[in-house]
């Protein structure tokens, strides 16, 4: 049932994981709208829904490699369909449950599985695998664009969804589009046995090992860890920078947000696009030097909405662009057998990365009443990243044959 | 002589496929972005912004 009797053209592959990349990160991408009527409605602090969400991305990361292994040991349908239900799952989880913890930990496993099974991760394996070599880069361009395209649309959606239906019915009205558009999009990502086994015939412990034994793939680690410090600490912490500076109009706040967004889709597309022409480890390079020259220029800059619209927008081309990149990579590389569960491997850095960069960035605020310090550490990240991907050498990895004894 | 005949009619649907494709995703995104722009949104949006402050 799960299994093609031919191999899936790359038109259908990219429609039916574009449209799951879409609802993935689209639907997530939104969930701060249900952040007070929630917690209004069961009379909780912001932090309850806050430490679920939190729980939510770590776990995202913590199931990456797993869904990826999953991904390619069984097939990209299977997962995708188990995340459509666990997504559902999850989002009826949201809406019904009162008791705090079971909150959270329920919205944190759920959701975060979910988005293991069904976002980048999960679907790079199949996308690596269908799309000719010549066209892969391009093929993940064009699917993290999609996602990023899920994240700029679905956020308007939700909100007006909020307010004409409510926030509990909403969270139903979510759940029921994910399973209906994700299941049936599921059964064009199937793939006969004969592709899910073409590459080397290693086990997965063997793959992993010889993975994070080779030095690039390390190297991708760190960056990556990178790029997910630098989004989120921007992402979470820009609002009250602005304030802080004095800039206290919402509404700016707001465009920038849109900016991000709508620029993140051509940056995420263009990316893939230019991986297939260039070497990948100067287009990353030259993705995180970039970012540090923006940041750098906006707090050298005098502090205005048009100044904050600009670096949004210039942030946005920069801001998913790191994606399709690594993940082609990582299969030049590896291969595409194992290329889901890599890609979980390296997107489980990343997030602790995010993970950090909201902390720290809290934190060094209480302590010091600045973001100063978080600004110089992003950059001097950002500087470092830019140079250990320079030696990343992306040449196919040699594999000695298996010696018999 | 068939050929340089054929060659225009067979590239000129797929360059109506794009154009209108790419005129499809430029109509989306304005679509799109303008929702961000709407006073509701924008006013329920920035008093988030203001309430996680």
């Amino acid at each position: 049932m799960f299994v093609a009797s031919r191999t899936p053209d790359l038109k259908t592959v990219l429609i039916a994981s574009g449209l799951v990349l879409t609802l993935a990160m689209g639907v997530r991408h939104g969930f701060g709208f249900w952040l007070q009527p929630l917690s209004q409605a069961h009379g909780w602090t912001r932090e309850t829904y806050s430490l679920a969400l939190a729980l939510q991305n770590l776990m995202w990361g913590v199931f990456g490699p797993f869904a990826g292994m999953a991904a390619d040991r069984y097939g990209t349908a299977r997962v995708v369909i188990v995340g459509a239900f666990l997504y559902a799952a999850g989002l009826i989880w949201m809406a019904l449950v009162e008791q705090p913890t079971l909150f959270v930990l329920g919205t944190g496993i759920l959701i975060g599985a979910a988005l293991a099974c069904t976002a980048f991760g999960a679907i790079s394996g199949i996308i690596g695998r269908i799309a000719p070599e010549a066209k892969r880069s391009w093929a993940f361009g064009l699917s993290s664009a999609a996602g990023s395209f899920g994240q700029f649309l679905l956020m308007p959606v939700e909100q007006q969804l909020i307010s004409h239906a409510g926030w509990q019915n909403a969270f139903y009205v979510l759940g029921a589009l994910v399973v209906a558009v994700m299941v049936p999009m599921a059964f064009f990502l199937r793939e006969p046995a004969v592709v899910q086994s073409t590459g080397p015939q290693q086990s997965i412990l063997e793959a992993t090992r010889e993975a994070f034994a080779y030095g690039p793939f390390r190297l991708l680690l760190v960056g990556y860890f990178v790029c997910g410090f630098q989004l989120v600490f921007i992402g979470v912490h820009m609002p009250a920078y602005l304030q802080d500076r004095g800039l206290s109009d919402g509404n700016v706040a707001v465009v920038a947000l849109a900016l991000i967004g709508l620029f993140n889709i051509f940056g995420s597309y263009y990316a893939g696009k230019l991986g297939g022409m260039f070497p990948k480890r100067y287009l990353l390079s030259s993705i995180y030097i970039s970012r540090v020259v923006v940041i750098g220029l906006f707090l050298l800059a005098p502090l205005s909405s048009w100044s904050v619209y600009v670096f949004s927008a210039a942030m946005g081309l920069l801001w998913l662009s790191t994606v399709p990149l690594t993940n082609g990579v990582i299969a030049g590389i590896f291969g595409v057998k194992y290329l889901s569960m890599l890609s979980g491997f390296v997107f489980l850095s990343h997030q602790i990365g995010s993970f950090l960069g909201v902390w720290l960035g809290g934190f060094l605020y209480t302590r010091q009443g600045s973001y100063n310090t978080v600004w110089g550490i992003t950059m001097v990240l950002g500087v470092g990243a830019a140079l250990i991907n320079l030696p990343i050498n992306e040449k196919a990895i040699v594999r000695l044959p298996l010696a018999t004894a | 002589m068939q050929q340089t005949e054929l060659r225009p009619c067979a590239r000129r649907p797929i360059t109506w496929r794009r154009t209108l494709l790419a005129a499809l995703c430029i109509a989306v995104l304005a679509l799109v972005f303008a929702a961000y722009l709407q006073p509701a949104f924008m006013l329920d949006l920035a008093n988030r912004f203001i309430l996680c402050l």
